[in-house]
């Protein structure tokens, strides 16, 4: 077998492949049912936005879908190359083997690139062929549709790839790595979201369709991907042939960059950092239990992917609610005077912000991968004097605070612009901290029902576990479902945000029964 | 100090261990040999409650490991084979989290932390990253943290792998002068010749069973040959 072909396929069986059969079909289970949530959600916004738009619209659909796919791979592509591109720990016996430093370098890459395009189709490709059976499509833009899909992820891949290089060269190295590549990402993230909210907030279409309005903002931006759908659906070869020919050639540009130089940036990735001249200096002695909060604390600080893929949602709704409270603009005085003018209009608004950062808050769900981050260094905590209580808690802790600081900030911005009164605050309080120990407890059950203790990088616990997945999905689900709830409750709507509350911290109380009995012979059963 | 008895662990439904009976005595070094696999890890791992077991029980200065863990482990330290240590925490840092959780105050840390680590020569490096350290070096930053609290018993797995000759005999020593101070160390190796200078007491671990236990110099008297001749004869 070709030398190139043999790596890149024990690159791929190390993904998915673990220390026996049990592990190994949870692996493949848990990317096996991501697969299906992409198909899932790519159906549900398919035959969403088909039911708002009359059949003669019906072509704007894959062409929003077509851009929604793009920008998700290129913005999850920039954690996840920084996981799957960089720092890889066996670089060194790589080299030691009888393979070209460009063999191993382009096996990493297509590794990233299958991995994108199996996401990507999942969620692209029943969307392709949802539009052709309702519009109707001849053979021909299926044809055309697939053969395309070929080159579609290859730009956005090589964009976040070339971010998230950058992003690497800048810290690697430095003592405060994380903490820079946590700063230039969120600081990168926001820009390009707050861009994508633009384009949504400056489209004129009414509120059913407002994606025929980011339609054309995209198609400015991402003009390959308009090639593409432009070429599948009027089956014009010759389009689908140009966006293809590009995206390689950038791709092909970008292997080439990339093979120069991330050498390099890995070898000083994996180098950690050194400090002169050292010193022990006196250090204030801590309980057991700080102790351990605070090594749970910095881990979580301390990693980029971690701190993005679980916290990125907090710092957006702070970011806004605090942009709001001090940009008040002459609507939202107008609004906030007319809801204290409308008592019971008053309280339904007061809910309906507490929920929406109650939503925001259960998608940062942290301790579904802190028990399978202590990998190998898990004999540490069982070896050492602590409880599993205090291991939890400290745990727990950390989520509990990354969810209530941002939380309380909205709610207290949200409250102050809106002028609620102390009832706002305090029923917020309350739900916010039911939910905040709610998802703490339920990540930390659901990672040590499916511990992922064996991996090459933090990528594979934090993006692809089945505890993160499970940790990510349930509750966002279970946020939409009281929501939809909520709305559909009709005359006792008020009523149904006090069932919620109480059904909430009812499911507190079983949660934290479970943890302390299963959950407790759970961790002392990990090896 | 340590009480093995009957210890019995399965993994997969697959006994590892038939009923492994050892007994580390205050002030004496035990050492721990056998084939790979023959199960030296899984004992040791059990032994510091790291594992979990089905049939038997130990006891750590008269403290039942799975009844008192805490307790027990309080006055045990454990060196696994591979140093895998937090990688992300300079060496510092993970010192000053183990001395935190032994309860080592501010002043007794920064004179164990400086004098162990100099002995070893890490003390320059204490302040990178783990991730940047040697497998040598982090094995050095592990030795610092598990004798920082003084323990009463000492559970090591192949301590002297990774190490250069110098640590490795300041290791001993310190093992030594632990056992003088009526300190027990319990501990696995490959390098037989150690074995048999250093521990006063030795049991031999095949397929999961104890097949010799005894003091040293009375097995080497009896058998008249090296250890290792000794446990060739004897393992295969």
């Amino acid at each position: 077998m070709n030398r190139f072909l043999l790596i890149t396929k024990v690159q791929l069986l190390n993904v998915f492949k673990q220390s026996n059969k049990k592990k190994s079909m949870l692996n493949l289970g848990s990317y096996t049912i991501g697969a299906i949530v992409m198909a899932g959600v790519g159906i549900y916004y398919s035959v969403l936005l088909f039911s708002g738009i009359p059949p003669e619209a019906y072509n704007s659909v894959p062409f929003f879908m077509v851009y929604m796919i793009t920008f998700l791979v290129f913005i999850m592509g920039i954690s996840t190359s920084r996981g799957m591109l960089f720092g890889f720990k066996d670089l060194d016996m790589l080299k030691a083997m009888p393979f070209t430093e460009r063999e191993i370098v382009f096996s990493k890459i297509a590794v990233f690139t299958l991995t994108e395009y199996a996401y990507a189709g999942s969620f692209f490709l029943p969307v392709i062929l949802i539009f052709g059976i309702k519009a109707g499509m001849s053979w021909m833009f299926y044809v055309l549709a697939l053969i395309g899909y070929i080159a579609l992820p290859l730009l956005p891949i090589s964009l976040s790839s070339l971010i998230g290089m950058g992003l690497e060269k800048i810290s690697a190295g430095r003592k405060h790595s994380e903490l820079i590549k946590n700063v230039l990402g969120v600081v990168f993230f926001v820009a390009i979201y707050a861009v994508s909210m633009y384009a949504g907030f400056s489209s004129s279409s009414s509120q059913g369709s407002a994606f025929l309005g980011m339609n054309q903002y995209f198609e400015k931006v991402m003009i390959l991907s308009k090639w593409y759908m432009e070429g599948a659906i009027n089956n014009n070869v010759l389009l689908v042939l140009a966006s293809m020919a590009v995206s390689i050639a950038v791709y092909i540009a970008f292997l080439y960059f990339y093979s120069g130089t991330v050498m390099k940036i890995n070898a000083r990735s994996n180098q950690g950092y050194h400090v002169t001249n050292f010193q022990v200096k006196k250090e204030k002695m801590n309980s057991v239990f700080k102790a351990v909060f605070i090594k749970e604390r910095e881990r979580f600080f301390k990693n980029f992917l971690y701190v993005f893929n679980t916290a990125f949602g907090m710092l957006v709704l702070m970011g806004g609610s605090i942009y709001l409270a001090f940009n008040k603009s002459f609507m939202i005085e107008v609004a906030g005077e007319v809801l204290r003018a409308n008592s019971d209009m008053y309280a339904l608004v007061s809910q309906i912000f507490i929920l929406g950062i109650v939503f925001f808050g259960q998608l940062s769900c942290t301790t579904s991968s802190s028990i399978s981050l202590e990998g190998k260094s898990l004999w540490i905590m069982k070896s050492l004097p602590v409880t599993v209580k205090q291991i939890f808690w400290a745990k727990m802790l950390v989520n509990i605070l990354i969810i209530m600081i941002p939380s309380t900030i909205s709610l207290i911005m949200l409250g102050l612009v809106f002028g609620f009164g102390l009832d706002y605050y305090l029923l917020g309080l309350v739900f916010i901290s039911a939910s905040a120990l709610g998802i703490s407890m339920f990540g930390l059950l659901v990672n040590l029902h499916f511990p992922k203790l064996e991996f090459e990088n933090e990528q594979e616990v934090i993006k692809q576990s089945m505890a993160a997945f499970i940790g990510a999905m349930v509750p966002m689900f279970g946020g939409m479902g009281m929501i939809i709830l909520f709305f559909a409750s009709g005359a006792s709507i008020s009523f149904m945000f006090y069932i919620f509350i109480i059904v909430y911290i009812v499911i507190d109380i079983f949660l934290y029964i479970i943890l302390m009995d299963d959950g407790k012979r759970k961790f002392e059963s990990l090896i | 100090m340590l009480e093995i008895n009957d210890l019995h662990k399965s993994f997969d439904g697959k006994e590892i261990l038939h009923g492994v009976t050892l007994n580390v005595k205050d002030g004496e070094i035990f050492g721990f040999i056998g084939q790979n696999g023959a199960g030296k890890t899984t004992t040791i791992r059990s032994a510091v409650g790291i594992l979990d077991f089905e049939k038997g029980n130990i006891t750590i200065n008269g403290m039942d490991i799975k009844k008192y863990p805490l307790e027990a482990k309080r006055i045990t330290a454990y060196l696994p084979d591979n140093p895998d240590l937090y990688e992300n925490l300079s060496g510092i840092q993970y010192l000053n989290f183990i001395a935190d959780v032994f309860g080592i105050s501010s002043e007794k840390r920064n004179e164990k932390i400086s004098e162990y680590a100099k002995e070893l020569g890490i003390y320059e490096n204490l302040g990178d990253q783990i991730k940047s350290l040697s497998h040598g070096m982090k094995q050095k930053v592990a030795v610092v943290s598990a004798f920082m609290h003084e323990p009463k018993l000492l559970v090591l797995d192949e301590p002297f792998v990774g190490l250069d000759p110098i640590a490795s005999h300041t290791m001993k020593e310190k093992l030594r002068q632990l056992c003088d101070n009526g300190g027990s160390v319990f501990f696995s190796s490959h390098v037989l010749e150690v074995v048999e200078n250093l521990c006063d007491e030795i049991a031999i671990l095949k397929s999961g069973s104890v097949i010799l236990d005894g003091k040293t110099s009375e097995l080497l008297a009896q058998s008249g040959t090296t250890l290792e001749e000794l446990f060739l004869e004897r393992a295969e």
